[in-house]
């Protein structure tokens, strides 16, 4: 007769043994991970799928970009306007002592394509949507949806992270598109209609100033803060374990670890492109 | 807690649905040791115990949602490392066992015909409107009959009906 031994220590029951917080190590490493996943199922997205089986994933990224693409854009819209105010305000400022408050427009163009646009956008996301998704995968996590989908082997990176990756993928650099032109428009409206510049001019000194690598280096930027959002926001959510109390601190964990992440990366680049010849 | 949890002969291997060899884990904290027991292919039985005891932690070791520190695990014949499987090799086994979860676990984000045509969509080779009509009967054979298209397409979360989880745990035609 075979003999089972079950160690009763209530505290140490499976429901309360994962830690609160795993080890900058385990974060890096789990990320890792999720990022060769992620990659691994988004290349076999973009392959040819048989029109008598489509894949479901395909319907969640529409989904998912009506949500955290289209759902954006109004929040986006009016911070890019905003932003545009500020900067030609504040660059007119500076600029005032020397008599070249018009040349703002060359500092706004520059900067709001490089910089701002890219920023703005991508800190917005985090603030819109990482605490949601981290939030979402916490609680599927908790009610046991994640595990469910394991059981029927089904990978969830392929049919929840994938989705929402891919969706980020092209809403932000959709959406820090919008934000440049309208950022230019703020800008406008600062210099003509606040400080009673000409138009022609304004036009005329973006036009000098905004090249097209400088778009090319935001659109690039955005790709890599879509990417940051969509794994550090997925890895916060997937990493509970059926431990309902959780999910708050995934989820403000995920806009500190999105926002820290956004913000080296957008550091790393800079120090790249600008050391770089030929890029700047 | 030590006490007989099989009740089963040993050599009885080829009646044997499930079998539990030694069992240690889970590894994150192990709350169960050197557990063995094996389960006979006809009737139907049940683990009992005490809160927190490990029930659920041993269900969860023996599909390998939770990883063990050492022991096998064997399914329908099949044997598995309960410490060291591969991904691949636990979906081949699971897809002879159905879980029924102690919550809904339905994907919430899914309508209830979507969640059981998934499985079947993504593991079988049918076509998506065969999947779609065996889903459909699946959730008849569970007495979810008379379904309305529309609220076969609502969210799982608004009809609550324990019905629908073991509709979906029944995808594989489990052994």
């Amino acid at each position: 007769m075979r003999q089972a031994s079950v160690e009763r220590d209530a505290d140490a029951s499976a429901e309360d043994s994962s830690p609160t917080f795993a080890p900058l190590g385990g974060r890096f490493i789990s990320r890792g991970r999720l990022v060769l996943r992620s990659a691994y199922w988004l290349a076999s997205l973009l392959a040819p799928q048989p029109a008598e089986r489509p894949t479901p994933v395909t319907a969640s990224v529409t989904r998912e970009l009506d949500v955290l693409g289209f759902g954006a854009i109004r929040l986006v819209a009016a911070s890019a306007l905003l932003v545009g105010l500020i900067t030609i305000f504040q660059a007119a400022y500076q600029l005032a002592p020397y008599g070249a408050e018009v040349v703002s427009a060359r500092a706004l163009a520059w900067f709001v394509a490089r910089e701002i646009g890219p920023i703005v956008v991508a800190i917005l996301v985090v603030a819109r949507s990482a605490a949601a998704i981290a939030g979402e995968f916490a609680s599927m996590a908790a009610n046991g949806e994640i595990d469910a989908l394991r059981v029927m082997g089904l990978d969830p990176v392929k049919y929840l992270v994938v989705p929402k990756l891919a969706a980020l993928l092209i809403a932000l650099p959709t959406l820090t598109a919008i934000a440049i032109m309208l950022a230019v428009v703020g800008g406008w409206l600062g210099m003509s209609v606040v400080l009673g510049y000409n138009t022609a001019l304004f036009f005329e000194y973006l036009h000098e100033s905004l090249a097209a690598r400088d778009v090319g280096v935001g659109l690039a930027k955005s790709v890599l803060f879509a990417s940051i959002i969509g794994i550090v926001a997925a890895d916060e959510g997937l990493r509970v374990e059926r431990r309902l109390s959780a999910i708050g601190a995934a989820a403000t964990r995920s806009v500190v670890y999105c926002l820290l992440g956004v913000l080296g990366a957008d550091t790393a680049v800079n120090a790249f492109v600008y050391f770089i010849p030929g890029l700047t | 807690m030590t006490g007989d949890t099989s009740g089963f002969p040993p050599n009885a291997a080829a009646a044997t649905a499930l079998g539990v060899d030694d069992v240690t884990g889970p590894r994150a904290a192990p709350v169960l040791r050197n557990v063995s027991l094996s389960v006979p292919r006809a009737g139907s039985h049940v683990v009992l115990g005490p809160m927190h005891s490990g029930k659920s932690t041993l269900l969860r070791l023996i599909v390998g949602l939770d990883r063990a520190v050492s022991g096998h695990v064997t399914i329908d014949g099949s044997t598995f490392d309960a410490a060291r499987a591969t991904e691949d090799q636990l979906r081949h086994v699971r897809r002879r066992v159905g879980v029924v979860f102690d919550s809904s676990a339905l994907v919430s984000r899914l309508t209830l015909l979507e969640n059981v045509t998934l499985p079947l969509a993504e593991q079988t080779t049918v076509r998506a409107d065969q999947a779609r009509e065996t889903a459909t009967g699946l959730l008849h054979d569970v007495g979810v009959a008379g379904t309305s298209s529309a609220r076969l397409t609502s969210s799982p979360a608004s009809t609550a009906d324990a019905r629908r989880w073991r509709a979906r745990s029944c995808w594989s035609r489990p052994s």
